[in-house]
């Protein structure tokens, strides 16, 4: 198992599945980006240092995210993992003070709604308010998910903490005259990170990067440097969870699901659920020279109530191979289908 | 129970209560009830009402009154208690809580008024061979009940209360609402109601895939035709009086269905304007439903409700999708086997599109005795709503202070005053309501898709139609043969070169055409451009200022004949070109193709030859706005106090003063903030119609160079020249709250609307436009305005993009406030957020003067310097030496204002004079309190930002012409 911190040395162009083909189009930003980024730039990395294809089969992504260097220097080898505000707590000050969990509830006799599953994910508040969006847990924060404790202001950063967008303008060559086309002028989304901000990236099946190693990341081919790490996720209390039969769920990576938004092979019952709206992946085959199939994807942050729990040890297992491992053997060494699993949170 | 039952309880229920009541009461000696209704009845009910029907209608009565006057719902005979409507006829907006003295009313003769009233709805009864329609007669009363064009107080009629001694709300919306809980109760099994909430999406996704302004209205106008596709369900089955948010009274597309699918007869619709408006003009044409809709529906059929209305909508949208699939398929000559890959596609990619969310709260968990009165403690409804409210004993709306004295018996001098029933907890309900229906969408279904080789152009994670799923394989370039290539061949102004399109974006791409086919069918309307293109959009303020500089006389022979293609003009360049030759309207119709059209060599040659007919070089930029209603949810919720009314506040003055004389007690009762009721619902549900309907449209389309996208709910989107832009943001936010300054000249002068004959005049929460008389949301109501400036080239997904971004920083600057980025072509961007209002003066305070200090207003004038005598380099000089001054921090407030005032007020003069030189420091002062009141505001950045702004606006040609100088 290797971990890496991949320290960004300039402005990435993170592209989603957005087209961006066109003179005159617009080049969106995806963050955080599909760990596909992370697995096809370690491997070329790798290939460059002399692994062959063979070599790197069993090559697979175990972990990516956003993370934070904790030391000043950039050598330093600790690091904090960030997460996306799980789907199951909602922050609605602006002070960051009143985070809560949501609360499976099954609806009051009569009441009826088109949710898909049994129980309602609830947020208990007095008043409505408007989550805010774009928040992220830092490794404290993570922590205290993982326990289903409170999350306090502490445990949460803007996300314009960790990174800015800044557009860049860019002109469409003629092919021709090897001129600048006239009126065709682009514009393409570029992420300026943060300082000590990059991304986590954890692998196995294939060699250790040597230190300090330069790699490829997103369009352009702009630089990061990749160092080895240390870092590691508290593990959930899985007493607790194998004495109440229940636990939680994230996603921390997209999740490819033959049944779409819902995981399957998990050996409990699903109760509840939060999970936005699907997201598509994508991506060129290199090898066919032909787009990779788009598809449809849980995003990052979903959460999934379990309960009535038949074997904790498979549900470890999950936890270290992924979910649905056997489905899509190439996604899953890109690093999709990963996830944390913790008990119920505490009621708020 | 039959469906005529239901229908017949409805006209039961409109004529529980005359529509003139207000005026007739204690007036006539046959009693209120016993005049117009009591014929009406006689008609409807030859052998008396049904005894189902008429406990329905009583408690549909009952649950409504309590609902929205809770502190008269059986008592009040007192002669202290009674308002005689016609010696104090007094009004009271129901959101701001303004009151209107309507002076006497006393020379409108109740007989007169009565049989007036009679022959009105005498003329709705809608009959067949002698018998009455029920259906036919109720929709018709409800559509047209509050529209008297035969009295000489047709604005008075629309705005009758339901109680003179409440007069906050209409007696239509109380007639509303008892028929749509009579209807309920009767059609239940359980006479028991609920409240169903439902939305369609994605929205922001749906409309954001757009390559052109088309595609854009497409989306938009095809989300709000999904929404009346759902919502028809609800109407044809329980009517549209059940549905409270959105009101659907006076809609177009209601009454097309009225009119078309009922069967009202069609001269009732003869004069409306979707009837005679022949152009794109047609109200049709415009967005105007929100994606979501609250109804009182029978609590055990609110499930399958939903479920129809679910699968209503996807059926449509498959069914049109299908459709021009197939003409596709035709066209292109391609024999339609269901075996081709494209059906499967289709279906494929439809499955579940449109998303719909919904959730239902019946109103069985109101605890109440055999004689309908709710029970104090409600143990069950806190049960039901401690998971989403808070674990308390009394959660929500049950642990307020308004409950707490509604949930008694209110009795004075031994009288019962108020008996508390359900419809006093239509807040508790509505709240639990709002917070299932959050709920209900945390998850958004979908099943797994994949979709293989190169994509739609502009659905991304789809397929694009295919006759050979081999074609999909096949890069650009090598698709000689696709279904798209030859359907590009056959429609050339529809589908461009080189585009595939999956099934969602064949819908959008080819609902322009689909709908004014619909249109053609339906109201022989013929309209073949009618979406304004963001070059044409650009070229406008040119085109304006040609046609006003020389009567368009220029119009150079040779270019005429080039020019043959037409593009829409707004609105508004069209009315102008319409008293043109033949000549000018040929080639300002034909200019923005012509530009468009030119190819590499030519565009330069054209691009000159268009400079020197138009005087100038042709402008390039135009605006994007996005407005929204502030807090809107705090508005429907009622949970702030900020957006609440005290009852004290909705009562009559007379009942106001008589209570604080002789009950001193009560002090607390009127002094509670009053709860959301149906009425409040439907009174701002009412305003964002007018709004969205009438005055956006107006605003943008008759006073500015503008294209209304979208317009409903709170939300506007509008593309609009650049000239036009200030005046349009400005204009758009007087006419949401419907307020204009009390000393109105200076900003008639400063927007340039001297000449506007035809402009709608808004007053104290209300419009007069078009003969109509418009409620809309009052001085309380703010909202906040991003506008977006760009090149014409500049691509729309980042235009839009931006342009939420720049609303959401106008949201973020503390609300009811504007924000506008000017993202240049050259790559630089320049953002600026001010508040409509200076720091400490609110509406009421501010409406008492002109405006004309307002920061748009000054915006504006700066504007108008830099575009009259006033150097544009000052702008440039002044970013010089601003950010060497010192901060408030280092040298006082009081010292930094005078500091920048001075330097602000002597760099202007020098470059413009007094006039110029006086704005400086007005824009010194309002930077300076806004930077002390709120960290959010840097001093210099605001000045900086200001002055770019008003620059960049003044430019060549930008400035309005007929705008005041300063």
């Amino acid at each position: 198992m290797t971990t890496l911190f991949l320290e960004p040395l300039d402005v990435l162009f993170l592209r989603g599945n957005q087209h961006f083909g066109a003179a005159g189009a617009h080049g969106a930003a995806l963050m955080p980006p599909w760990p596909s980024l992370a697995a096809g730039a370690i491997r070329s990395r790798l290939m460059a240092e002399g692994a062959s294809l063979d070599s790197l089969a069993d090559f697979r992504l175990t972990h990516f995210g956003l993370g934070r260097r904790l030391g000043a220097n950039a050598a330093d080898s600790g690091i904090e993992a960030l997460l996306p505000l799980p789907a199951d707590v909602m922050v609605s000050r602006e002070t960051l003070d009143d985070a809560r969990y949501a609360v499976p509830t099954a609806p009051p006799m009569g009441v009826t709604s088109s949710h898909a599953l049994p129980q309602l994910p609830v947020f208990c508040l007095d008043k409505p308010a408007k989550p805010i969006g774009g928040l992220w847990l830092n490794a404290a924060g993570i922590k205290a998910w993982l326990a289903g404790a409170p999350i306090a202001a502490s445990h949460l950063l803007h996300a314009s903490q960790l990174w800015q967008l800044d557009t860049r303008l860019g002109i469409a060559l003629d092919a021709q005259k090897r001129s600048a086309a006239d009126g065709k002028i682009y514009t393409a989304e570029a992420v300026a990170f943060a300082k000590a901000v990059g991304f986590v990236a954890r692998y196995q099946g294939a060699p250790a990067l040597p230190e300090n190693s330069l790699i490829r990341l997103g369009g352009d081919g702009r630089g990061a440097v990749a160092r080895p790490s240390v870092f590691d996720f508290p593990q959930p209390d899985w007493d607790r969870i194998a004495r109440e039969r229940r636990f939680r769920l994230l996603l921390t990576t997209p999740g490819l699901f033959a049944d779409g938004w819902k995981p399957a092979g998990i050996p409990a019952t699903l109760a509840a659920a939060s999970v936005n709206r699907a997201d598509t992946i994508s991506g060129w085959d290199m090898l066919t020279g032909q787009p990779k199939p788009a598809q449809r994807i849980a995003p990052v942050g979903s959460v999934y109530w379990y309960g009535k729990l038949a074997d904790i040890e498979a549900l470890k297992a999950l936890l270290h191979n992924g979910l649905e491992a056997a489905a899509n053997p190439t996604r899953h060494a890109e690093g999709f289908n990963h996830c944390h699993i913790a008990p119920w949170a505490e009621e708020n | 129970m039959n469906t005529q039952t239901l229908w017949l309880a409805k006209l039961a229920a409109w004529t529980h209560d005359p529509a003139e009541k207000a005026l007739v009461l204690m007036r006539d000696p046959a009693g209120h009830e016993g005049g117009t209704v009591r014929a009406l009845r006689k008609t409807f009910f030859p052998t008396g009402v049904p005894a189902n029907i008429k406990e329905s209608v009583k408690q549909g009565d009952h649950w409504a009154s309590a609902a929205d006057r809770p502190q008269f719902g059986g008592g009040g005979r007192e002669s202290w208690a009674q308002v005689r409507f016609d010696q104090q006829p007094v009004l009271i907006h129901p959101l701001s809580g303004e009151e209107f003295d309507l002076g006497k009313l006393a020379d409108i003769d109740p007989a007169h008024i009565k049989a007036l009233s009679g022959i009105h709805f005498d003329e709705l009864i809608v009959s067949d061979n002698g018998i009455v329609d029920s259906k036919k007669t109720a929709l018709n009363f409800w559509r047209f009940g509050p529209e008297l064009d035969q009295s000489t107080l047709p604005l008075l009629w629309q705005l009758l209360p339901a109680d003179t001694r409440v007069p906050d709300h209409t007696i239509w919306a109380h007639l509303d609402l008892t028929s749509a809980f009579a209807a309920a109760f009767v059609s239940d099994e359980n006479s028991d109601a609920a409240l169903l909430s439902m939305s369609f999406g994605p929205v922001q996704d749906f409309i954001a895939q757009s390559r052109s302004t088309s595609d854009l209205w497409a989306g938009s106008h095809l989300l709000a035709r999904i929404a009346w596709e759902g919502l028809k369900v609800i109407a044809e089955d329980i009517g549209p009086d059940a549905v409270i948010f959105p009101q659907l009274r006076g809609v177009p597309q209601v009454d097309l269905w009225l009119r078309d699918e009922i069967g009202l007869p069609a001269e009732r619709f003869a004069n409306a304007e979707w009837v005679t408006q022949k152009t794109d003009a047609n109200p049709l044409f415009m967005a105007a439903l929100p994606n979501k809709f609250v109804a009182i529906v029978p609590a055990g059929r609110a499930a399958e409700l939903a479920e129809r209305v679910t699968a209503a909508v996807r059926d449509w949208v498959k069914a049109n999708a299908q459709a021009m699939l197939d003409e596709l398929l035709e066209k292109s000559g391609v024999a339609n086997d269901p075996a081709l890959p494209c059906h499967e596609q289709l279906a494929q990619q439809l499955a579940g599109f449109p998303e719909v969310h919904w959730a239902a709260v019946p109103f069985a968990l109101i605890e109440r005795d055999a004689n309908d009165k709710a029970a104090p403690e409600q143990a069950a409804l806190a049960d039901a709503s401690r998971a989403y409210l808070g674990n308390s004993e009394k959660p929500g709306f049950l642990g307020t202070p308004a409950w707490q004295l509604l949930s008694k018996e209110i009795t004075i001098d031994g009288a019962t005053l108020f008996t508390p029933n359900p419809g006093v907890l239509y807040p508790a309900i509505y709240d639990l309501l709002d917070r299932v229906a959050a709920a209900a969408k945390a998850v958004r279904p979908f099943a797994a898709l994949a979709s293989e080789g190169f994509r739609c152009n502009l659905a991304s994670d789809a397929e694009w139609l295919t006759t050979d799923r081999a074609h999909l394989a096949l890069p650009k370039g090598q698709r000689k043969d696709t279904l798209w290539a030859r359907a590009a061949e056959q429609f050339p102004g529809l589908f461009k070169k080189g585009e595939h399109l999956s099934a969602i974006a064949l819908l959008k791409r080819m609902w322009p055409r689909t709908f004014t086919n619909e249109l053609h069918r339906t109201l022989d309307i013929d309209v073949q451009r009618y979406v304004v293109s963001t070059h044409t959009l650009a070229l406008a303020t040119s085109l304006e200022r040609w046609i006003d500089a020389d009567g368009g006389r220029n119009t150079e022979a040779d270019l005429l004949q080039n020019a043959q293609t037409p593009t829409a003009l707004p609105r508004r360049l069209m009315k102008k070109l319409s008293g043109k030759s033949a000549a000018t309207r040929q080639l300002a119709r034909c200019l923005p193709a012509w530009l468009d059209d030119a190819v590499d060599e030519e565009r330069d040659h054209r691009r000159h030859r268009a400079a020197g007919l138009l005087g100038d070089k042709p402008e390039a930029y135009y605006a994007f706005i996005l407005m929204d209603g502030d807090r809107m949810g705090a508005w429907l919720s009622g949970t702030e106090a900020d957006y609440q009314l005290a009852y004290r506040d909705t009562w009559h003055p007379k009942i106001r003063h008589s209570v604080d004389k002789k009950f001193p007690a009560l002090d607390a009762y009127l002094d509670a903030r009053r709860p959301v009721s149906p009425a409040r619902h439907m009174a701002i549900s009412a305003a964002l119609n007018d709004f969205a309907l009438h005055l956006a449209r107006h605003v943008v389309e008759d006073l500015c160079k503008g294209k209304l996208i979208y317009a409903g709910g709170d939300d506007v989107l509008a593309m609009i020249s650049i000239d036009d832009l200030m005046r349009c943001l400005l204009l758009l936010r007087l006419a949401y709250s419907g307020v204009w300054p009390e000393q109105s000249e200076a900003l008639t002068d400063l927007l340039g609307l001297q000449g506007e004959r035809d402009m709608a005049r808004l007053r104290r929460g209300h419009a007069l436009y078009d003969g109509r008389l418009l409620r809309l949301m009052g001085a309380k109501a703010t909202a906040s305005a991003g506008a977006v400036v760009a090149h014409h080239q500049t691509p729309l997904a980042r235009v839009l993009r931006e342009l939420r971004a720049t609303e959401k920083q106008a949201k973020a600057s503390g609300r009811d406030a504007f924000a506008i980025n000017l993202l240049k072509r050259s790559g630089g961007a320049v953002q600026l957020a001010l508040p409509w209002l200076p720091p400490g003066m609110d509406w009421p305070g501010a409406l008492q003067s002109d405006l004309t200090g307002s920061p748009a207003a000054l915006l504006m004038r700066l504007r108008n310097c830099f575009a009259g005598n006033t150097s544009r380099r000052a702008a440039y000089l002044t970013q010089g030496w601003l950010e060497d001054l010192p901060t408030a921090e280092q040298i006082g407030h009081d010292a930094l204002r005078d500091l920048l005032a001075a330097n602000l007020a002597h760099q202007l003069q020098r470059q413009g004079g007094d006039d110029a030189a006086a704005i400086g420091r007005q824009l010194a002062t309002l930077a300076c309190a806004l930077g002390q009141g709120d960290k959010k505001y840097r001093v210099a950045e605001t000045i900086r930002d200001t002055l770019a702004v008003a620059e960049f606006l003044a430019r060549e040609g930008r400035a309005h012409p007929q705008e005041n100088r300063t």
